[in-house]
């Protein structure tokens, strides 16, 4: 049974059935079976392997996060591949793809687009040019560069899919998502991500160094960022659309959701952890788990789904605004550990 | 990792059952009962095996992870999470009251303590810390606190755990004293702020001007909302110089400057610097943090934190432990009511108590446990004056009423066991907490100890075992906690290995111990019931008082019931059996069977023995020394023994008093006649409940001693027919109407030794006898002898026994005949010989030179004195549970087959309900999750719980490490699909096939 909502209104057809585009009959599969999905899933993870190199954990949950609707952060060390996954990730997918970097001086006009004079202006007035938010994927580096009011307006917008400029409100595109990168360790001159601001993204991976044999490949150009012209879209939006739909229907059990309520209440009793992680995440942790089960074609989430996501959804989020995300990840892990797994 | 376990005490009034204890050896020392000395091996080692138990489930029971925040305030609240490992052998533990208490490790200061709880095993316990002074604590002292499955001994198991340094912040706003600093650097240069040379880092300290912004711990200070900077080791040399008499004179609560001082000198201390304190004018250099504590102490005035330390030798002895709680379960106070209420009964039915003294003290017990669980520990001052002004009443009746006690029987019968009596019943309206529910059951066990030591009766064995389970069952549940989970099977195992252990433990250290020899000499029982004296001092009498009839009718079997068995008349026809009925005459508590003497006879006329018409002298009563009669010395150097026998007297009995040979001293209420022929007699006749005991100088006699004294013919010839040798002549006479066959028939057997011509006699009646309750009356005229040797052969005891004293006398051996009673069949719990009316008898004595009056006997099996075989209680415990298990075989049979039955019914019960309630899918799940995985190489057998530190699996996770893993993760796949997919459908097909490879996954792992 759904105890849980959907992970965003927008994907729900019951309260805005318009941006959906209407469902042809090859797109019919995927709200009958998970085959689809799981084979769409197969597709985008192939194709982002085949890029970047000894990343599989990563892209499983990026392409995760894709499919639940959520939003991504990746934070490292510079040069593991953040953008590129990013990238690719977009590519894939077949949608459009902008880039944002984040400095001190961007402003939130610029990121959500602006009015500006249309012609002559005391005929045609003024019109909104959109901002590069304004695509499916968008890639937002340095996040924590930008200042809080950046920060918060691009947040804002990414969670309510929505742009309002002079009080008109702009959707975004369908399906949107937003992929931010920051780096943990050069701290000076950035605005760390406060509390409420990690918690609007589904999960955080954290790359991490390539191993020996994945850098000799970059190296050669076997893989890695020359290979990205390469991609070519291997799903269309609306098959995406579809998936999303799918995956939002995948049945969580009372059982399952009690356990992820166990795991939400094992980070909160844990002295090392200043505050637990919200309902919130408990929510992206059942999104993103949904998402598993899809991939792995099934059409309910079992203990394991929920194992997988638990560490990406909560690392930030009991980690805190201090501290990096490799120790939220390592916390997290141990919150996971200390709760039985229900079984039959 | 330091681990430490020891006793950390006993737990409040546990020390009563050692006063228990020795009261109950001063039993066994009165009153020479066996079962007592086997209560005494019981409770030791039941607190043998509380300390040893406890101290095994201590050592597998071990903290597994404390998870510890990074950082904490001084004086403030914090949290920390500690996970037990407790194996799964030591499940069970607990269950049981325990603590955990944790201690700064260097410093030694406790943080925090927790009652266990039984379910830490699961989620880990979450405690409440308290660190009361800053600093970095980098290894925390665990101490688990856990008594043993009695509750009566307590262990401590203290183990070190480094932890990931925990930053301890001073609490905001925390002030110092004033110090004077004088700072050198270590060349000795003036004193630079700046460009020193920075110290490894040293905990935490608030900001103070000057500190360098790359000092500041941000984490800290987030928590504590002031800045806090990281410490750092001093490299230069600084001195700190605080003015106590200054801070005194200046400070208005000296208990605030006393708690400022200290964190001052803490602080410097901590540092490494040179702290000087001046007092009185006197500088002192600070260095240790009980010098700290010292000064600290002076300026709060306090004299006891002033004093110094006092080292461990010098502390008063304290023994008893705290519990965690003092509160009393009404499981095992209602428990202790049942164990309180057996040994009570026990003890009224050894008084003879009324059926109404039983019902009082039951209400009685019933109330007061009631009113003392409803009270819990608000005792009433009304409620306690009532029970004193109750027992102040009591003791001024017993004490009126025992004006004259004159023996301790008196005593111990009488006015005490109602007082004790009382005292429970009363003390069970006072038990409130731990400590006195434990005074309590060990007032049972004194109780119980009492009764088994005056109860002589065959129920004893039953009562104990009832009262000793009651107070086992009370004493576990006094520190069980019963809400929590049943233990487990395993559990239950242990705890049947332990008690199998100390039941073997408690034969086995009774097995060494003798049977006691007897009550001890400063009181020696005697008690009787009957005031009238008999008719005709000195005679025999039945026990009506009236004379025993002389004469009989001359038929066999027609003595009458008044006396029983004419052996306890003055004539002993050989032609008359007594009318011996199978009812319990007496009960002896003795160490050793003997024959149990009434009369001796020499007079004999070959019919019929006569009693010596001499009835001696009286001698007062209660304490009567005997003088040995003719014969019943010993030569000096034949070893003896002091042999102690208490008779009880059960039904009516003539004024005979039994004796094993050769009696010293008796001990009975009224006199006795003390006669020439070593029979004795009281003065009135027995009547059930009477009580006497004999002390009797055993010669230890065996048949070595015997054999060595030769021919006594040729030893006694000599003094024959010399002046005053008349009483010999006496136990030579030969009947006028022996026959020469009989003569002839002796002088045939004869052998070189008088005891072996004994054993030649007996031996020969052994083989042309027979012996025959039933045997006919010899004609008149007839010589009872001959007609018993040489026409009929049949008889019995008098036959025999007057056939062997007519063949000794004739070939010259002094030989006499006695009656009395076989020493019959011993109770091997209570150390009592039961004898009953058919253990009537008589047998020949010998009167051997060196040793004295030797009784044969060739159909009693009574050994010689000095080749008993030495009893012990445990032997005696073994060979009554041996003999009551050999002689219901049958029975113990059925009962073996009905436990296995329903323990075969329980278990085809449990695994339907199983299948009922886990369905078959959950059965192949548990079937899953019971194959060994071996992740990280640690872990084998199924996954144990998450505070284990061994990650609980999923399916997946566990079908990762199975073999072949394609099968595993079909089945996890599928195991998964049946839990958590609503559209499942349950096929058998499906079914069958993961059935079949989760079979096969079993098959792969073995």
């Amino acid at each position: 049974m759904d105890t849980l909502p959907p992970p965003s209104p927008t994907f729900d057809p019951t309260i805005d059935p318009a941006p959906t585009p209407p469902i042809d009959r090859e797109l019919d599969a995927f709200a009958t079976a998970p085959g689809p999905v799981a084979a769409l899933g197969a597709r985008l993870i192939g194709t982002m392997n085949a890029v970047v190199a000894g990343k599989a954990e990563v892209i499983d949950v990026s392409v995760a996060t894709l499919l639940a609707g959520g939003h991504l952060l990746i934070e490292d060390i510079p040069g593991v591949g953040k953008t590129l996954l990013a990238q690719v990730m977009a590519r894939a997918a077949g949608g459009s793809f902008h880039r944002i970097q984040g400095t001190s001086d961007l402003l939130p006009g610029d990121i959500t687009g602006s009015m500006v004079p249309s012609g002559r202006l005391d005929v045609d007035g003024m019109r909104f040019r959109p901002g590069p938010v304004f695509a499916n994927v968008v890639v937002f580096d340095e996040l924590n560069r930008a200042t809080p009011r950046t920060q918060s307006a691009l947040l804002e917008l990414a969670e309510e899919a929505t742009v309002t400029v002079d009080g008109v409100s702009h959707r975004l595109p369908e399906p949107f998502m937003l992929v931010a990168t920051q780096n943990p360790i050069d701290m000076a001159g950035t605005y760390g991500l406060g509390e409420g601001a990690l918690d609007r993204f589904h999960a955080v991976v954290t790359p991490g160094r390539a191993s020996a044999d994945a850098e000799l490949e970059v190296l050669t150009g076997r893989r890695g960022r020359s290979m990205l012209d390469a991609v070519e879209p291997v799903v269309t939006l609306d098959e995406l659309v579809a998936a999303r739909a799918a995956v939002a229907r995948v049945q969580v059990s009372d059982v399952i959701a009690a356990y992820v309520v166990e795991l939400l209440d094992a980070t909160r009793r844990d002295p090392r952890i200043r505050v637990g992680a919200s309902t919130r995440g408990g929510v992206a942790i059942v999104a993103l788990a949904r998402a598993f089960a899809a991939l792995g074609g099934r059409t309910y989430v079992t203990p394991h789904d929920v194992v997988r996501a638990s560490v990406p959804a909560l690392a930030h989020r009991v980690a805190g605004a201090t501290a990096p995300v490799a120790v939220g990840r390592d916390l997290a892990a141990d919150c996971v550990a200390k709760v039985p797994v229900p079984s039959l | 990792m330091s681990v430490r376990l020891r006793p950390l005490g006993v737990a409040p009034g546990a020390l009563a059952f050692v006063a228990a204890w020795i009261v109950a050896g001063l039993i066994a020392r009165l009153t020479g009962t066996p079962v007592v000395l086997a209560l005494m091996a019981a409770l030791t080692v039941a607190v043998a095996t509380d300390a040893f138990a406890g101290a095994s489930t201590l050592r597998r029971f071990r903290v597994a992870t404390i998870t510890s925040p990074p950082t904490a305030t001084a004086g403030a609240d914090a949290s920390m999470r500690v996970d037990l490992h407790t194996g799964t052998r030591a499940a069970g533990a607990c269950r049981r009251d325990g603590r955990l208490r944790l201690t700064d490790a260097a410093t030694g200061t406790p943080i925090g303590s927790e009652i266990l709880a039984a379910d830490a095993r699961h989620t880990g316990t979450v405690i409440t810390v308290r660190f009361e002074r800053p600093g970095v604590v980098r290894a925390l002292a665990a101490r688990i606190d856990l008594p043993g499955p009695f509750g009566l001994v307590w262990w401590a198991r203290t183990e070190v755990l480094e932890i990931p340094p925990i930053h301890v912040a001073p609490p905001p706003g925390e002030s110092t004293v004033d110090q004077n600093r004088m700072t050198t650097s270590l060349d000795g240069a003036a004193p630079s702020r700046h460009g020193t040379h920075l110290g490894d880092v040293d905990g935490v300290r608030p900001w103070r001007d000057g500190d360098p912004v790359g000092a500041i711990h941000w984490t800290s200070s987030l928590r504590a909302g002031d800045l806090i900077v990281h410490d750092r080791e001093a490299t230069t040399d600084e001195r700190w110089d605080v003015d106590l008499d200054a801070l005194i004179a200046q400070a208005d609560d000296r208990a605030q400057a006393a708690a400022r001082l200290r964190r001052s000198l803490d602080d410097g201390l901590r540092r490494g610097h040179d702290i000087r304190v001046t007092h009185r004018g006197a500088s002192h250099r600070v260095q240790s943090d009980e010098e700290a504590a010292k000064w600290a102490g002076i300026v709060a005035d306090d004299p006891e934190t002033s004093r110094p330390a006092v080292p461990f030798w010098r502390r008063p002895l304290r023994l008893t432990t705290a519990e965690t709680t003092t509160n009393v379960p009404p499981t095992a106070r209602w428990a202790t009511a049942l164990a309180a209420w057996f040994s009570l009964t026990m003890l009224i039915g050894a008084l003879a108590g009324s059926t109404l003294f039983i019902a009082a003290v039951t209400v009685g017990l019933a109330v007061g446990a009631a009113v003392s669980l409803r009270l819990g520990d608000h005792r009433p001052r009304a409620l306690q004056i009532a029970i004193a002004g109750v027992i102040v009443v009591a003791l001024g009746f017993i004490t009126a009423d025992a004006r004259d006690v004159t023996g301790l029987l008196d005593a111990l019968r009488g006015p005490m066991p109602n007082l004790l009596v009382l005292l429970v019943v009363l003390h069970g309206f006072e038990v409130v907490d731990r400590r006195t529910l434990r005074v309590h059951q060990a007032i049972t066990f004194v109780a119980t100890a009492y009764a088994a030591g005056l109860r002589i009766d065959d129920a004893l064995a039953w009562w104990i075992a009832g009262w000793a389970t009651a107070l086992v069952a009370s004493l576990v549940l006094t520190v069980q906690r019963p809400r929590l989970a049943p233990p487990t099977t395993g559990a239950v195992g242990r705890a049947g290995l332990w008690t199998a252990g100390a039941v073997t433990a408690t034969l086995a250290l009774l097995s060494i111990v003798p049977i006691p020899d007897g009550p001890a000499r400063l009181g020696l029982p005697s008690l009787s019931t009957n005031d009238t004296p008999i008719d005709t001092p000195g005679a025999l009498a039945a026990p009506g008082g009236t004379a025993v009839p002389a004469e009989s009718s001359g038929d066999r079997g027609r003595i009458g019931p008044t006396v029983g068995y004419p052996g306890f008349t003055d004539t002993l026809d050989t032609t008359i059996r007594g009318d011996l009925g199978d009812e319990v005459v007496m009960r002896v508590r003795a160490p050793a069977p003997a024959f149990w003497r009434g009369q001796t006879f020499s007079d004999f006329d070959g019919r019929r023995w006569t009693v010596s018409p001499d009835p001696g002298r009286r001698v007062d009563g209660p304490v009567i020394d005997v003088d040995p009669a003719l014969g019943d010395l010993s030569a000096e150097d034949v070893p003896t023994e002091e042999f102690i026998q208490t008779y009880f007297v059960e039904t009516d009995l003539p004024n005979v008093v039994f004796a094993a040979a050769r009696p010293s001293r008796v001990v009975i209420d009224g006199d006795l006649w003390t006669r020439p022929d070593g029979a004795l007699r009281s003065d009135r006749t027995l009547t059930p409940g009477s009580v006497y005991t004999v002390v009797s100088e055993r010669p230890l006699v065996t048949a070595a001693a015997l054999r060595e004294q030769g021919d006594l013919a040729e030893f006694f010839a000599p003094f024959r027919g010399t002046v005053g040798a008349e009483p010999l002549e006496d136990f030579l006479a030969v009947p006028a109407s022996t026959t020469p066959r009989t003569i002839e028939l002796a002088r045939q057997l004869r052998q070189a030794t008088t005891y072996d011509t004994i054993l030649a006699y007996e031996r020969w009646l052994g083989e042309n006898t027979q012996y025959e309750l039933d045997a006919p009356i010899p004609p008149d005229g007839a010589d009872a002898v001959d007609d018993f040797l040489f026409e009929s052969q049949l008889g019995y005891c008098e036959q025999i026994a007057s056939t062997l004293a007519v063949m000794l006398r004739t070939q010259g051996v002094p030989a006499r005949l006695a009656t009395g009673y076989i020493p019959g069949e011993r109770d091997r719990v209570s150390g009592v010989w039961k004898v009953r009316a058919s253990d009537a008898h008589s047998w020949v004595e010998v009167w051997f030179p060196r040793t004295g009056w030797q009784a044969f006997d060739p159909t009693a099996a009574v050994p010689l004195a000095g080749e008993t075989p030495t009893a012990t209680v445990g032997g005696d415990l073994i060979g009554a549970a041996t003999s009551s298990l050999s002689s219901h075989v049958r029975e113990l049979t059925a009962l073996a087959a009905g436990a296995v039955a329903v323990w075969a019914l329980g278990a085809v019960l449990v695994r339907r309900r199983t299948r009922r309630r886990r369905g078959r899918w959950g059965i192949l799940q548990d079937r899953f999750a019971m194959l060994p995985v071996r992740a990280d190489g640690s872990l084998d057998g199924p996954a144990p719980g998450p505070s284990d530190g061994v990650p609980v699996l999923t399916n997946p996770q566990r079908a990762a490490h199975l073999d072949p893993p394609e099968v595993a993760m079909a089945v996890a796949a599928t195991l998964d699909r049946a839990a958590f997919d609503p559209g499942f459908v349950d096929d058998d097909e499906t079914y069958r096939a993961t059935h079949a490879a989760v079979a096969t996954l079993e098959r792969g792992r073995r």
